[in-house]
């Protein structure tokens, strides 16, 4: 820890501070007041969420974690110099990142470690959907029918509410794993298999879902389970990964006939597959990791997609756990604390023993077996993207459950990439 | 959506598909104008081209900051005083006849305005032509690449006396602000992708700085680059990381410019445009033929692209007075410059690069 670099940065956070809050100041005493738009506080946002990067991480922490806490203390949750209207508008950015990312994860996902950890990552990824889902509604179901929670405590309702929140337990933020993982250049079984684990869980919990909702709309007597509501979501992760494998052939082309300008190019590519994702509504994260899979294991041209990665991440990462940060919001947690404290403490002990037990039965190292459950802690688009929904097709209950999950989603943000720092330092794959 | 889509295909395929035909033709100097073409045509697809407008100002921010950092005292004392008072004079005889021309000949003194941004020379074409050998040769080169320097001196004179007590104001603050909080967030340890996210972060809130108190983002930015230049140590990395981005920014400022600009229906409008691109280019030939800087050495052509700096000026201008003048003036003067750049570049091409006359 260098004392002089944190004195220097954290002046520097004052210094930005101060002049972000003059500009706001000063421009309401405009003749003509412009509203500032959210480039502003774009701007702002770049440049504190970085310096808070380097600050945290000369105290041991991921850069990411920095980010994430420049955006919840200067957005709406505490200071709010960065007003939720800005945060809305730059929103767009973020869906182009999670392309990028989700380009990045594929990218950095060997066929051949794969093959040499199948048996670990089946292993861990079967133990975690069976010991997670069960134990979550084992627990969680008596727990809210006799909460008492506006909206949650019926019988019925609870179940329902049980099994949303036994997905959220099984899903994870691939984002933040991929940061932590770029951020310390981790390399080894370790990152292979929480990577692996990762990518797979990513198709399971969207299966999961599928399955749950079918299950809800049978439970709360909507609509009969139906197979051909199955059938539809399974078909769109088939074709989400057909559409991810021609994407993938795609850029094979380009860096075969043009490959120039790398790193141009894969924003281009991020920011594209993410149009076409919406506009053809596919699974815009499967498709993407899946076409930077393909690039890397079935093409000379990975090293070339890495580079352009490796060129552009710094800026994408800070803007998009800033934004991130900033779009977090914690007014729902007074009211909903014991049963956020409650759930986040028995996901993890879920995610701890479902580690365990599917890296002992698998055979992996021991390194795998203690630590790699630090690698699975972290919630964020996926589970924010679980939320939304399930509040649109059920809202009398699906409020108050999203406001539970947005709370889960933002404590989890903030120690999983500190944990699986600490698990990746442990495991040896990177240095302390 | 399959707009937008259609949009990010189309500038994809330009982007890679321009700079390879050009790269194999070899007129490379031509490139970027194709661009603002490529953004006329796509202003015709509804685009909410509105919303748009805030992206152009971290652009000029950039463009401000990149020509700033050139401009190093201990560099511009190489040069002879008599060598920068001509330079100095060349561009304010040639901005002030030019401006003089365009508001006699046009009867609206509004128009006057964009004199200086159809001053610029294209370092980048001229240096296609002449090669950096023989004194002569570096003196015409010397000469072009302290002349945006000039110009945006000129610029920023113009707009202080044109510019209301409260905007100047703001102006000298912010400029003297940002100057001081960029050298200390650039003098902290930063790795090289650090250091150019801190210069798009500065960047961007510099010049939506600019946006919301109605100040120019090119001036700002350039003072900025200027006070970086002379006093912080990190300039030269700094500079190298914003100008080794400078093709992909132009393509998409030219773009974005051409896209909001647009081409009016009006016939006056290609009359504008032509009428324009005459004044400039018979003034620019007058003031070439001037004995100073072995300009006349050469053949004329090589001086008529005004390059993207020129672009880069015009938008800072509309941008702040777009108000006092009407919708074709602007797209007039981008036509104007399309028009002197490829006279420029293709009269260059086929007569006989590098000879003298």
């Amino acid at each position: 820890m260098n004392r002089k670099t944190i004195g220097s940065v954290l002046l520097n956070i004052i210094g930005v501070s101060v002049l972000f809050f003059l500009i706001v100041a000063g421009s309401s005493t405009l003749p003509h007041s412009t509203a500032f738009g959210p480039y502003l506080a774009l701007g702002f946002l770049i440049i504190v969420a970085y310096l808070s990067g380097i600050l945290v991480k000369e105290l041991g922490f991921p850069a990411l974690t920095g980010n994430l806490l420049a955006g919840i203390l200067f957005g709406p949750s505490v200071f709010s110099l960065i007003s939720r209207t800005d945060i809305q508008a730059l929103n767009f950015i973020n869906t182009i990142a999670l392309s990028f990312i989700a380009l990045s994860a594929g990218g950095e996902l060997k066929l051949k470690s794969l093959r040499e950890n199948f048996k670990t990552i089946s292993g861990i990824t079967l133990s975690h959907t069976i010991l997670i889902l069960g134990g979550t509604l084992l627990v969680m179901v008596p727990f809210l029918r006799t909460s008492g929670i506006e909206g949650l405590s019926g019988p019925k309702v609870a179940w329902m509410a049980a099994i949303v929140l036994a997905v959220v337990a099984v899903a994870k933020s691939p984002a933040s794993t991929i940061a932590v993982i770029n951020e310390y250049r981790a390399k080894g079984p370790f990152t292979d298999v929480v990577l692996g684990v990762t990518m797979v869980k990513d198709v399971v919990v969207l299966i999961i879902f599928a399955v749950s909702m079918a299950l809800i709309r049978g439970i709360g007597g909507e609509i009969p389970f139906s197979l051909s509501f199955l059938l539809h979501t399974f078909g769109d992760i088939f074709l989400s990964a057909g559409a991810g494998l021609v994407y993938g052939g795609l850029m094979i082309l380009f860096y075969r006939y043009v490959a120039r300008e790398v790193t141009v190019f894969i924003v281009i590519a991020a920011f594209l597959a993410d149009e076409l994702a919406h506009f053809a509504g596919l699974e815009q994260m499967l498709m993407c990791m899946i076409a930077g899979f393909v690039v890397q294991n079935f093409s000379r041209q990975g090293p070339l997609m890495i580079e352009g990665i490796e060129k552009s991440h710094l800026p994408i990462y800070v803007i998009f756990f800033s934004i991130a940060g900033a779009g977090l919001d914690f007014s729902y947690f007074r009211t909903v604390a014991v049963l956020v404290t409650l759930f986040i403490l028995l996901r993890t002990g879920l995610i701890f023993l479902s580690t365990f037990a599917g890296a002992k039965l698998s055979g992996a190292s021991s390194a795998v077996e203690k630590y790699a459950w630090t690698g699975f802690l972290t919630n964020a688009g996926l589970t924010l993207s679980i939320a939304i929904l399930v509040e649109k097709a059920f809202p009398d209950w699906g409020k108050p459950l999203k406001a539970i999950i947005i709370s889960v989603i933002a404590i989890n943000q903030i120690a999983g990439p500190v944990l699986f720092k600490i698990g990746l330092v442990k495991s040896g794959e990177i240095s302390g | 959506m399959f707009t937008r889509l259609f949009v990010i295909v189309a500038v994809a395929a330009v982007y890679f598909s321009v700079s390879i035909i050009f790269r194999k033709r070899k007129i490379s100097t031509f490139v970027g104008m194709e661009y603002l073409i490529l953004g006329f045509l796509l202003s015709k697809l509804p685009l909410g081209q509105a919303l748009l407008k805030p992206l152009l100002f971290p652009f000029l921010g950039w463009i401000g900051l990149l020509i700033g950092l050139e401009a190093d005292f201990h560099y511009l004392k190489e040069f002879p005083r008599n060598f920068l008072l001509k330079a100095g004079l060349w561009v304010t005889g040639l901005v002030s006849v030019l401006a003089l021309a365009l508001a006699g000949f046009t009867g609206q003194p509004a128009v006057a305005i964009f004199a200086p941004a159809l001053a610029p020379v294209s370092f980048r074409t001229v240096s296609h032509f002449i090669p950096a050998k023989g004194a002569e040769n570096r003196t015409v080169l010397f000469f072009v690449s302290i002349l945006p320097f000039f110009i945006l001196l000129l610029l920023t004179g113009v707009q202080t006396l044109i510019l209301p007590l409260h905007s100047l104001v703001y102006l000298l603050c912010f400029s003297t602000l940002f100057a001081i909080f960029s050298r200390a967030l650039l003098s902290l340890n930063h790795n090289p992708e650090g250091l150019l996210l801190v210069l798009i972060g500065v960047i961007i809130l510099l010049s939506e700085t600019c946006a919301v108190f109605g100040i120019s983002p090119l001036a700002v930015s350039f003072f900025a680059g200027v006070y970086l230049a002379n006093t912080c140590k990190k300039c030269d990395p700094v500079y190298h990381d914003i100008a080794a981005d400078e093709k992909p920014l132009y393509m998409l400022f030219l773009l974005l410019v051409g896209m909001l600009a647009g081409i009016p229906n009006r016939p006056e409008f290609f009359l504008s445009a032509l009428f324009m691109a005459l004044i400039a280019g018979i003034l620019r030939f007058v003031f070439i033929r001037i004995p100073w800087f072995h300009l006349k050495d050469y053949t004329w052509a090589y001086f008529m692209a005004p390059g993207g700096l020129a672009v880069a000026i015009g938008t800072d201008i509309w941008i702040q007075n777009g108000n006092s003048l009407s919708e074709t003036w602007f797209p007039a003067f981008l036509v104007a410059v399309m028009l002197l750049q490829a006279t420029g570049v293709l009269s260059g091409k086929s007569g006989k690069a590098g000879d003298m006359i």
